[in-house]
């Protein structure tokens, strides 16, 4: 599982070190913490397709 | 299993009105709390034609407050102040990075979402928090907070209404406790029943059950579910501001004292605390049972206590003649940019001294001990006024 910090700080996410503003951690455990959100495989598969599409 | 208490957390929300709690994001490093829920039960006394006091106990009003304990750094403090005053508009030095100053003024404050981890094992969340006493003293060089909270409910523990089996998008919950007993849930909170997590969706506008994603649940009628602690999310840990790095400024008007308030000018003192107190009226309302709805400040007051070392006449006489004082008290922390401090600043505008004792200590100095009624002054139209000075852009309050 991936997860972003949705946040504009960078945060101390406990057990997984800083996290800086935007950036994502991969784990094996759920995270519960709204100021994260689950980076889904989908999610990010369309992004690149986007991107993709963008520079053609 | 047990639980080391250490692994607990308090986050907390503003909301944006009342009766709306919200999942706290903002976690703060805090000492202890004894925030709790009391039913007020009391023994039913009713007569059943036996000779023993009771059969069962009945429940009261609920009541859902304590005190929250913290060091005083200039992020932490941003939001009991939050909960305690009436927060103005933010205004920041120019500088890099922009340091900005959060004026507080003594009226209603916004109202909180709060949440205790419990050992990390569940959480306790509390809706419609305000300060009702905001206390500020000295433990050991470090400069304390103690916050006394109330709130308008709670979502901890609640009971299975009806068995499930199978694959579910739905539970209900009984009413053993409130009779709107999702009422503290939002959508993202995490809920666990049994060895099952889900994920809340929605909340049912009747506030009897929870919506989720589809999920094999088997579980019995009266089987517990309470909602899961989050992991703990901290920004950048600021300093504690320290009692050596607190100026006070004295004088006859708020303009005098904040002058004073310099290395060169200030009134130094051994000991200071004070307390600024909301008197919170919490009663009960028709037509909810989850707690007191009308958490509201009524008629506010303050006091300041010094111990200093005597060294004139000077206090006494303003005893003898009930002369006002003023007071700025800066409590400084460390520079957030080239020239501006964090800081936490307190205005005293109309400080007058209900007692001013020179007790007999033997082998020792002579001090002041004061206790200074805070009162509003006609001239500055205001009794007291807190701006604080840090990092943030003011957006979480």
């Amino acid at each position: 599982m991936e997860y972003k910090n949705k946040t504009k700080k960078d945060l101390v996410l406990m057990g997984y070190g800083k996290v800086k503003a935007g950036a994502t951690i991969k784990t094996n455990k759920k995270i519960n913490n709204a100021n994260f959100e689950e980076v889904s495989v989908k999610k990010e598969e369309e992004k690149i397709i986007k991107d993709k599409e963008i520079k053609i | 299993m047990t639980s080391i208490v250490d692994k607990g957390y308090l986050a907390v929300k503003p909301q944006a009105s009342a009766n709306t709690p919200v999942i706290p994001t903002i976690f703060l490093p805090y000492i202890t709390d004894n925030v709790i829920t009391n039913q007020n039960f009391e023994r039913d006394m009713r007569l059943f034609g036996i000779d023993w006091s009771g059969l069962d106990i009945l429940r009261g009003s609920k009541e859902h407050a304590g005190d929250i304990e913290f060091y005083v750094d200039p992020f932490t403090v941003g939001h009991f102040l939050n909960m305690a005053m009436k927060k103005g508009a933010t205004t920041n030095d120019g500088g890099s990075p922009l340091v900005y100053t959060h004026p507080f003024t003594a009226e209603d404050s916004d109202r909180y979402t709060i949440e205790f981890s419990v050992g990390g094992y569940y959480t306790r969340r509390y809706f419609d928090v305000r300060v009702n006493t905001l206390d500020i003293s000295i433990d050991n060089g470090k400069v304390k907070g103690t916050a006394n909270v109330r709130a308008g409910g709670e979502w901890s523990v609640r009971n299975l209404k009806t068995a499930l089996s199978g694959a579910v998008t739905s539970l209900t919950f009984d009413q053993s406790y409130s009779n709107y007993p999702a009422k503290g849930l939002v959508a993202g909170d995490t809920l666990i029943i049994g060895s099952t997590e889900v994920e809340i969706t929605g909340v049912a506008l009747d506030l009897q059950s929870v919506t989720f994603g589809s999920k094999s649940i088997t579980a019995s009628a009266g089987d517990a579910i309470y909602l899961k602690c989050q992991t703990p999310s901290y920004e950048d840990k600021r300093p504690i501001i320290m009692f050596e790095n607190v100026l006070i400024g004295a004088g006859a008007d708020a303009a005098t004292a904040l002058t004073n308030a310099t290395c060169a000018n200030q009134t130094q003192v051994n000991e200071i605390s004070l307390s600024v107190n909301n008197n919170l009226s919490s009663d009960p309302l028709s037509g909810d049972d989850c707690g007191p709805r009308n958490i509201q400040a009524t008629v506010k007051d303050g006091s300041l206590t010094i111990r200093r070392l005597f060294s004139d006449i000077s206090q006494v006489q303003k005893w003898i003649n009930a002369s006002k004082q003023a007071f700025v008290i800066k409590m400084l922390g460390t520079l957030g940019n080239s020239t501006t401090r964090e800081e936490v600043r307190i205005t005293i505008n109309n400080a007058k001294l209900i007692t001013n004792n020179n007790p007999v200590n033997q082998g020792g100095f002579v001090y002041d001990e004061q206790e200074f009624a805070l009162l509003y002054d006609e001239d500055d139209a205001q009794a007291i006024k807190v701006e604080l000075f840090n990092l943030e852009d003011g957006t979480d309050y």
